[in-house]
Parts: C-alpha cells; sequence; structure tokens
C-alpha cells in the first residue's frame, strides 16, 4: 500500500504541475476542503472520530486515556496562560471537554488531576496560583491535591 | 540465548530511536469530485490528524480525528491518494506544534460553545420575560432530565431508594431538601444583572476567555433541582430511556456480572460525593450516574445487559430510506458494530477496577450496534454521532422559577444579550469563514505554525503564492521543510488495482477495472455523480476518456429530464455534476476517483502501521 520516494528523485507531480494548475483553477471554484461521501455519515455509526475517545479505535491500549489526559493539560496549560481564578469558568469547560471524552464525572477521574497539575507546570504557574487551584479543585481531599502536585511536579 | 539477544537488539533499536527527531507528517490529499475539487491537506503527530475543514455555513473549523479514521475516510471511502511529507523536528519544535495545534483545537471548540450560549441566554431570557408578563406556556429543554421525567407516577425504583438512603445516613435526613431549598433560593434571586456582560469580542490571542453567563447558571440549578426531585422520589428509569436486548447476545457471564456489581458499589460512593460538589454543573452528572447505576442493578439482577440510550439529542440522523439504498453497507456495519461491542466487552472483563470510561466504552458500542439493528428492521432513522456517546437524554421543563427581577430588567438584559448575539455571530462568520484563497484548509495549517513560534523547516507563506492551492502547497512544503521522505498511500481503488496486476494479467485487470459496468473493486455508488470510466490511473488516455463520460454525463441528464417528477431530480442532477466534473478530464485533470459507502475493514490499508511509521524517526537525508 505504501510506495516511498526518497528526496532527489523525480517527482513525477512537478512536470504535471502547470497543467494541473490550470485543471485545478477551473475546478476549485466550486468548493474546496470539505468530505464530499454522503455514505461517509454512515461509517460514524460504528466509530467515533473525535481524538481517540473511543479506545476501539485508538492505535495503543491506553490511548483513550492518554488523550483525555493530554486535553486536560492542553486546556489547563491554555486557561491558566490567559486567564485566572475563575473556577467556575474553569470547570464548565473542563466538564465539556471531559465529556468529548465520555466522561461525566471528571471529579472521579485521578487522570484528571495529574492533567490539571501538569498544565499548571507547564504554564508556569506561581506556587500561589497553584495553591489556588489545589484548594478549589481538590474540595478538600488531600488524594486529589496531591495529584495535581504530583502533575505540577513532573511538568516543571 | 535467543531472548538476550533480543534485549540487545531492543536496547540499539531504542537507542537509535532517542537519537533521531521525531516525526511532523504534512500530508496533501488529492481532490475528488464535489466538496473536495480542490483536494485537501492535514498535519499529522503520531495517530492525531488536524484538519481545517469546509462546513456549513460556510465555516472553516479545525477537527481532530485519529489518523486511522482519517485514512479510512479520505483515502478509502472517498478514494483519494495522499501524499505524506515526514518532515524531521526537534523534540522543542514537535511539542510546540503539537501544542499550537491543540489549543487552537480547543479553543476554537470554545469559541462555538459560546455562540450556542449566548443563543440559549436570549431563548431563556426570552422565556422568562414572557412569563414575567404573565403568558403561560414555553418550557427549556435540559440534558439528562429525559431519564426520569415527565413524572408518569411509576413505583419507586429499589436502586433509587437504596442511593438516596446512602445519602441521608451520610448527610442527614434532611439533606436532600436543605440542597433543593438552597437552590431554589439561589434561583429565584438570580438576577441577570449580577452577572458580567455577554463576550461580544472575538479573543485574539490565548485560550478564549467568556463569562459564565446567566442561562448556564440558570440551566445548571434547575438541573440540579431536577436531580435532587429525582433522588428524593427514588424515580425509575422512564421506558425509552433504556435499552434491554433480547437474544443471547446480551447475556452477561459470571465475570461481567461481578465486574457490573462492582462498578454499581463504586459508582454509589462515587454519587454521595456527587451530592456535595462544588462544581456547578453537578446536576447533569449526577442524573446519568443515578440512571446507570438504575441499568447497572437491573443488568445484575436479570443477567442480561440493560444500557442507558446513550444516543445524545442532538445526534445526525440518517434516513431510513438512505440506509435502505446502502442495505448492503449498513449489514456489514452491523457486524462491525458487533465485533467492536465484543471487544469493549472483553476490555471490560479484563479490567481491575472498572471506571466510568470502561463502562462508558461497552455502552457506546452498545448503543451503535442496537441502533443499526434497529435501522436494518426498518423500524426508525439511524443516529449515528461522529463524538463520544454519552447518555444525556433531555426533556421540556416547564416548572420555572421566575427569578426575582422586574419585568423591565429582564427586557433590558433579553435586548443586551441579543444585540451581544448578533456581534458575536457576525464576528464568528467574518473570523471563520472560508475564502478559497485568504481562508482555507492550507493557509489555516501555515498560520497556525507561525502562531506556535516554531518552524519546522522554512516559512511558507500563502498570501502572496499560489501556495494557498493544497498541490502548491505541498511542492512548496517539500521545498522549504525539513522534510527527510516522502511517502505516497494509494488511495483504495489504486491499491487494489496494484494488488491485482501483481496476480493477474496487467492487461485484463486493467481493462475490467477501467470502468464502472465490469469493475470488481468498485461497486457503483449512488452518492457519485454518474460516469463510465475510470480516468485516475490511466493519464494518456485520460482526454479521451473524459469525453466519453462528459456525452455520458450529457445523455443521463437527457433521461433525467422526463424522469423529474417520478425521482425529484436525482437522475437529472447525478448526468450534469457527471458532466461536469469530467470536463477537466479533457484536459488531463482528473478530480473524481469513484467513492465507497463501505470497505470491509480486511481489505483496508493498516493504519495502525501507518500510524507507527509516523512516530518512528528518521533520519534527514538532505538540506534543502
Amino acid at each position: 500500500m505504501t510506495a516511498g520516494m526518497a528526496i532527489g528523485e523525480a517527482d513525477p507531480m512537478k512536470s504535471r504541475v502547470i497543467v494541473r494548475l490550470v485543471g485545478v483553477l477551473v475546478a476549485v471554484p466550486l468548493a474546496g476542503c470539505s468530505v464530499s461521501v454522503s455514505s461517509w455519515s454512515l461509517s460514524k455509526s460504528v466509530r467515533s472520530s473525535s481524538h481517540s475517545s473511543d479506545s476501539s479505535s485508538s492505535s495503543s491500549p491506553g490511548a483513550a486515556e492518554r488523550a483525555y489526559r493530554e486535553d486536560v493539560t492542553d486546556y489547563t496549560r491554555a486557561y491558566a496562560k490567559s486567564h485566572r481564578g475563575d473556577f467556575a469558568g474553569f470547570q464548565a469547560d473542563l466538564a465539556r471537554i471531559a465529556e468529548e471524552h465520555g466522561i461525566t464525572n471528571w471529579e472521579e477521574n485521578p487522570a484528571t488531576y495529574t492533567a490539571i497539575g501538569e498544565g499548571l507546570g507547564s504554564a508556569e504557574v506561581s506556587d500561589a496560583e497553584l495553591m489556588a487551584y489545589k484548594r478549589n479543585l481538590s474540595g478538600g481531599d488531600a488524594r486529589k491535591a496531591d495529584l495535581i502536585q504530583q502533575g505540577y511536579d513532573s511538568a516543571r | 540465548m535467543r531472548p538476550i539477544l533480543a534485549l540487545a537488539a531492543a536496547l540499539v533499536s531504542q537507542a537509535a530511536v532517542a537519537s533521531t527527531p521525531p516525526v511532523v507528517d504534512y500530508v496533501y490529499i488529492e481532490a475528488n469530485e464535489g466538496g473536495s475539487s480542490g483536494g485537501h491537506t492535514a498535519i499529522r503527530f503520531g495517530d492525531e490528524t488536524y484538519h481545517f475543514q469546509h462546513e456549513r455555513p460556510g465555516v472553516l473549523r479545525l477537527r481532530r480525528d485519529d489518523w486511522q479514521h482519517f485514512r479510512y475516510a479520505y483515502g478509502v471511502l472517498e478514494n483519494r491518494t495522499m501524499h505524506v511529507s515526514h518532515v524531521a523536528v526537534s523534540d522543542d519544535v514537535y511539542a510546540r506544534l503539537r501544542q499550537g495545534f491543540n489549543e487552537r483545537y480547543l479553543g476554537e471548540r470554545r469559541v462555538f460553545a459560546h455562540r450556542d450560549g449566548l443563543r440559549d441566554d436570549r431563548l431563556l431570557l426570552e422565556l422568562l420575560l414572557a412569563r414575567r408578563r404573565g403568558e403561560p406556556g414555553g418550557a427549556v429543554r435540559l440534558r439528562g432530565a429525559g431519564f426520569f421525567f415527565p413524572d408518569d407516577g411509576s413505583g419507586a425504583s429499589v436502586a433509587a431508594l437504596a442511593l438516596r438512603q446512602r445519602v441521608q445516613q451520610t448527610y442527614g435526613a434532611e439533606a436532600i431538601r436543605q440542597r433543593s431549598d438552597d437552590i431554589g433560593a439561589e434561583l429565584a434571586h438570580l438576577a441577570p444583572a449580577a452577572f458580567a456582560s455577554p463576550t461580544v469580542d472575538l479573543p485574539t490571542g490565548g485560550y478564549p476567555v467568556f463569562t459564565y453567563p446567566f442561562s448556564s447558571r440558570y440551566r445548571d440549578l434547575v438541573t440540579a433541582l431536577i436531580a435532587l426531585r429525582a433522588l428524593d422520589r427514588a424515580r425509575p428509569l422512564r421506558p425509552g430511556a433504556y435499552r434491554s436486548p433480547s437474544g443471547s447476545a446480551f447475556d452477561l457471564d459470571a465475570t461481567e456480572r461481578h465486574q457490573l456489581a462492582g462498578y454499581a458499589d463504586r459508582l454509589t460512593d462515587d454519587l454521595t460525593r456527587l451530592f456535595r460538589s462544588d462544581r456547578p454543573d453537578w446536576g447533569f452528572a449526577f442524573l446519568v450516574g443515578m440512571a446507570r447505576l438504575q441499568a447497572l442493578r437491573t443488568s445484575d439482577e436479570t443477567g442480561r445487559w440493560v444500557l442507558l440510550d446513550a444516543f445524545p439529542p442532538e445526534s445526525e440522523v440518517i434516513r431510513v430510506s438512505y440506509v435502505r439504498q446502502h442495505r448492503g453497507a449498513v449489514i456489514a456495519l452491523r457486524t462491525e458494530a458487533a465485533e467492536e461491542f465484543a471487544g469493549a466487552r472483553a476490555r471490560l472483563r479484563a479490567t481491575e477496577d472498572l471506571n466510568e470510561a470502561g463502562f462508558a466504552e461497552v455502552e457506546a458500542t452498545a448503543n451503535r450496534l442496537l441502533e443499526l439493528d434497529a435501522a436494518l428492521a426498518g423500524d426508525h432513522d439511524l443516529r449515528v454521532s461522529s463524538g463520544a456517546l454519552v447518555p444525556s437524554r433531555d426533556a421540556p421543563w416547564s416548572e420555572l422559577v421566575i427569578p426575582d427581577v422586574t419585568q423591565d430588567e429582564l427586557a433590558r438584559a433579553l435586548a443586551q444579550t441579543r444585540a451581544a448575539e448578533k456581534v458575536f455571530v457576525e464576528g464568528l462568520r467574518e473570523r471563520y469563514g472560508y475564502d478559497l484563497i485568504g481562508r482555507n484548509c492550507v493557509s489555516e495549517i501555515f498560520r497556525t505554525v507561525d502562531a506556535a513560534g516554531a518552524e519546522p523547516g522554512g516559512r511558507v507563506d500563502t498570501r502572496w503564492s499560489l501556495d494557498f492551492i493544497p498541490f502548491v502547497a505541498a511542492d512548496a512544503v517539500n521545498a522549504t521543510w525539513n522534510v527527510v521522505q516522502r511517502t505516497t498511500l494509494p488511495s483504495y481503488r489504486r491499491s487494489r488495482l496494484d494488488d491485482m496486476c501483481r496476480h493477474e494479467s496487467p492487461l485484463r485487470v486493467r481493462l475490467r477495472e477501467s470502468n464502472v459496468i465490469t469493475s470488481t473493486i468498485h461497486h457503483r455508488n449512488v452518492d457519485d455523480s454518474f460516469f463510465l470510466l475510470f480516468t485516475d490511473d490511466l493519464v494518456p488516455l485520460r482526454p479521451l476518456f473524459g469525453a466519453v463520460n462528459v456525452a455520458s454525463g450529457l445523455g443521463v441528464a437527457a433521461v433525467g429530464i422526463p424522469l423529474l417528477p417520478f425521482d425529484r431530480g436525482e437522475t437529472l442532477m447525478s448526468g450534469v455534476r457527471g458532466a461536469l466534473f469530467s470536463v477537466p478530464e479533457l484536459a488531463f485533470v482528473n478530480l473524481r476517483k469513484g467513492s465507497f459507502d463501505y470497505v470491509p475493514r480486511e481489505q483496508r490499508p493498516d493504519a495502525s502501521a501507518e500510524v507507527a511509521a509516523g512516530t518512528t524517526s528518521f533520519q534527514p537525508l538532505s538540506q534543502h
């Protein structure tokens, strides 16, 4: 299925570029960048197209959890860099992201806290901000606060 | 001796990988007819593929798919050849690029969620204002409420009674009433003016910051009240809110029963803690958890799978008439869905501590299977969802608490929200609108790369060149970025052709497979425009074949005219489109490849091997 081509070999694509350019410029105004197969919708009846949120569609075991963790980390980092202090807003967006991975009760998923800590660590938040996140998200549960700290430490 | 050698080989191999840089893949996908006549592009990090897709109503949205899924959609179903440029980058550049794309993806989703939030705000304020004016009627739809309401007066659920008892034992006999009173009081005093004005400006950089709006708070509080009412009344699941399939395929074995019973116990603990959660939207999670708990307990009692209906209310729907047209594909998909369900059950049996994600996988795969069964039985349209399936059955709720604010205050808030929504939607159209040259699937990839501040080589600028065209951009990437290897992934049909030519007479294969009538690879897909001859693999004969396709397309269009009253113009349009997409073939340009409605799993490319290739590091061969 795969045909490799090393750098420096003659590229048949280039030799036809002018002819193709003319043709494509004629055709391109019709539309571009979208999916054209209607029956493509049918395949959604079997699998999720979201980012490995369905572990059966992922390429390796544990990919679904890794994907969830990465999203929470990336989200936390981006949020912490842009915004401070609105924990209701933070939790509302976190809930939305968790749902995209099939998780409604994110508070009971340990990966959530580790990932939040990693995001805070890579955003290089201050100790005071870290404490605020730990206080507001752990709900007094020392185990959750520890997980945030562990994630934070691992990212620093 | 052999294990020692294997260990040594593994260590050497790991050392080699560790010393070489990671690879980002730039993917150019050849054109096909319809909305993809200009080609497409994507960027891939391991099994994550990011691409900008032109969608209704004329917006360009960043999408993220796992590589296997992307490959199947574009390379197999759409039958399009992909050209992959492997770009060697440093660890730092790789991380910054991936983060750049993912943060943009998450941020963009947040922006569109804010648009929906403004709409919800407006609808809620219109309803509250009408109620304040004394106009009855109207309701808000609340996710999760549909599992238990409307109350049909049926008897209490044993599982819900046990949960209620547990909550009362933990927090006191009056805990449910107290929490309901607190929420009711907050709702009564909820004033739109106490919330920050709706954000109307689109953020220019970083993660978008929006206020937690009045409507979200109102909905969250009402949903929490509904959850408390369901708990207090120990409401059972409503008929239709769950699935209790018949047949031995849905019998639980001993391990599954044990797992489900254990998970139900843990879920009871989780829900008891959730009852006191500070998260603003705890009510929805509680409703879903309580509904699942009942399904789990019933499964344990009956020894059979009982599962919530997990399709979200806004699911995409495929009409049953379309299912009938593609019955063969749907039957094959059903077989696949059954395998997915079996795989999820096997993982559930093997897991040590079943959690929500593990259970949700079985729930989702079973739902997809049962949905296909129902569609095949002709019962109803087929619901599909490209996202994770989260049970969220909604219900209209008319028992609204009208906040203690004046009619004028509600009217002012409504006017403000209407204005904000209008400005925001206009801004959204401007910012995310598709533009053939200035904002398409190519330009946004390079903009995102630029914004990440990490160049995988030189800079590609689409503003003052033809680099906005996908195949030209692919050449620019090859010339500018640090491309260390290029790979062509042939379209499904071409791949099968190559394979057949290795085992049969190439001439015979070419003749047989050159047209839609005798082809054994491609069976006419009713979604394609009308054409007779394939032209993507025969360049010298392309104008000749194109002329045949144009003529046959026009002929079918002519036949379609008298058929107009009977087929609603389908034949006419198929012929016209067929002729139109054949015109470029006269100038040696191929757009249409023919598409597939389904391809069996064993005939699909091994995308997992390609993922492995994508994550394998390559040594740079040369600098450009």
